[in-house]
């Protein structure tokens, strides 16, 4: 299972993004600043953008999900009962797992962003896919929950996982970094030494590493122990 | 075409000339086919072959029901590329100084700003009917008259929120009418030319205009 970008070239108006390397079965990180290209990517890799030139191969991929930044674009149902099953999930097993008991017949766009994005993470990791692009799967989370939905992606090692983001505080483990800059994906490779040659990771590792005490992942737990390392 | 007085001048005339007459359609598709980047201008493809589209079938009926159907619609269609090519060559702020520039730091400033706030809201409604068309395909669902009505809705609910974001926005920053603003704009001598061309085609449509008016026209005929 994996997908190959082969010197692939995506161009939209003025911007331009080049692409070459192979994400394996794992967790992988695409970081980057805003406007970097992380979206334009995770649709290019979905295969709704095609590239200008290069190819992707999917090779073992038979389903492919991709979570789009703002959750009200993926919302079809008029109520959330009905938004959960749109996704083949079960309604009250779904708002149960994200605490929105008793909103069957609330209309999603009705909750807050949060409660929105909740509900379209939970519904969009509830189905077991090859390929899972989740672009900016942190965006209106507060902490605690940001904390739930890295627990959740940490059972994801059975298939590919890219996750899009300038989340800087709070982040599950990864098996790969990669990181965007001036329109080029750059392969920085697997953790801890990714963290060594990451342009712009989160200020707190960049703290640490600073302080050499370089942390074996980027978990908060790895961070932890990192910090607390004598 | 760099300045935006030109290009809103000129597509005006053009819509105009394209309007009055086939002459002057045919005129007006000639000076599009000469100083506009033609089909590239076309940023949605989609949305103009829909347009398209439409007008062919009201067209055909015309045609029909009064036999005035294919004049009606090549005049359509060429009105359609000239409102894409304006489009297709809009930078953000540039209604701001024409508004300003047209009628000073009050009513210039007030109605540009709108025009701005239209473009821009107009951006961000093709940018989210793409995302929802996403999210349809991802989903399985056919983007058809059942699922038009939620995705509808969502984008009707989306441009809600972001005018009143931007009204808040307005109101925090202190906002209450007019702003000052020094219009500036870069004019080069293709945008002279293209600008000065559009006169023929307004002489065009319009001598044919007179002439079907004075001459052709039974309505006119029968009044005088």
């Amino acid at each position: 299972m994996r997908v190959s970008l082969d010197r692939i070239r995506i161009t939209r108006g003025n911007f331009s993004l080049t692409a070459d390397g192979t994400f394996d079965k794992g967790v992988h990180l695409v970081s980057g600043a805003v406007g970097s290209g992380k979206s334009t990517l995770a649709l290019c890799i979905a295969g709704m953008l095609p590239p200008e030139r290069g190819t992707i191969q999917r090779s073992g991929i038979g389903s492919t999900m991709l979570s789009l930044q703002f959750p009200e674009h993926h919302v079809t149902g008029m109520t959330a009962a009905e938004e959960c099953t749109s996704w083949g999930c079960e309604p009250d097993t779904i708002l149960a797992l994200c605490g929105l008991n008793g909103h069957n017949k609330t209309s999603p766009l009705a909750l807050s962003r949060g409660e929105l994005k909740r509900l379209h993470l939970a519904c969009v990791l509830n189905n077991p896919h090859d390929l899972f692009l989740l672009d900016e799967p942190f965006s209106s989370l507060d902490c605690e929950e940001k904390y739930a939905f890295c627990t959740l992606i940490a059972h994801h090692t059975s298939n590919i996982t890219i996750i899009f983001t300038h989340e800087q505080s709070v982040l599950p483990k990864f098996d790969r970094i990669w990181e965007i800059e001036n329109g080029i994906l750059h392969d920085r490779g697997t953790p801890p030494e990714a963290l060594k040659t990451w342009n712009s990771p989160p200020p707190l590792i960049k703290k640490l590493i600073a302080a050499g005490k370089s942390p074996r992942n980027i978990s908060q737990k790895d961070i932890l122990e990192a910090a607390c390392r004598t | 075409m760099q300045d935006v007085r030109i290009r809103i001048g000129a597509a005006a005339v053009l819509s105009f000339s394209a309007f009055v007459s086939l002459w002057g359609a045919a005129a007006a598709f000639f000076w599009f086919f000469i100083f506009t980047p033609r089909l590239q201008s076309i940023r949605r493809l989609r949305l103009v072959i829909g347009a398209s589209v439409m007008i062919a079938i009201i067209s055909l009926l015309l045609q029909i029901t009064n036999g005035s159907g294919y004049s009606y619609g090549i005049r359509i269609i060429v009105i359609i590329l000239i409102g894409v090519w304006l489009a297709g060559e809009y930078h953000p702020g540039e209604f701001l100084h024409l508004g300003v520039w047209l009628a000073g730091d009050h009513l210039g400033f007030d109605v540009g700003l709108m025009a701005e706030m239209g473009m821009q809201s107009l951006i961000s409604l093709l940018d989210d009917l793409d995302r929802i068309r996403i999210a349809y395909i991802l989903k399985k669902i056919p983007l058809d008259i059942t699922g038009i009505i939620p995705a509808g809705t969502l984008l009707v609910r989306m441009e809600l929120i972001r005018a009143r974001d931007n009204a808040e926005l307005l109101a925090v920053r202190g906002y209450r009418d007019g702003g000052a603003l020094q219009p500036g704009f870069k004019t080069s001598r293709l945008d002279i030319v293209a600008g000065l061309s559009v006169m023929p085609v307004f002489f065009i449509a319009t001598l044919h205009f007179v002439n079907f008016l004075y001459f052709d026209s039974a309505f006119l005929k029968g009044l005088l």
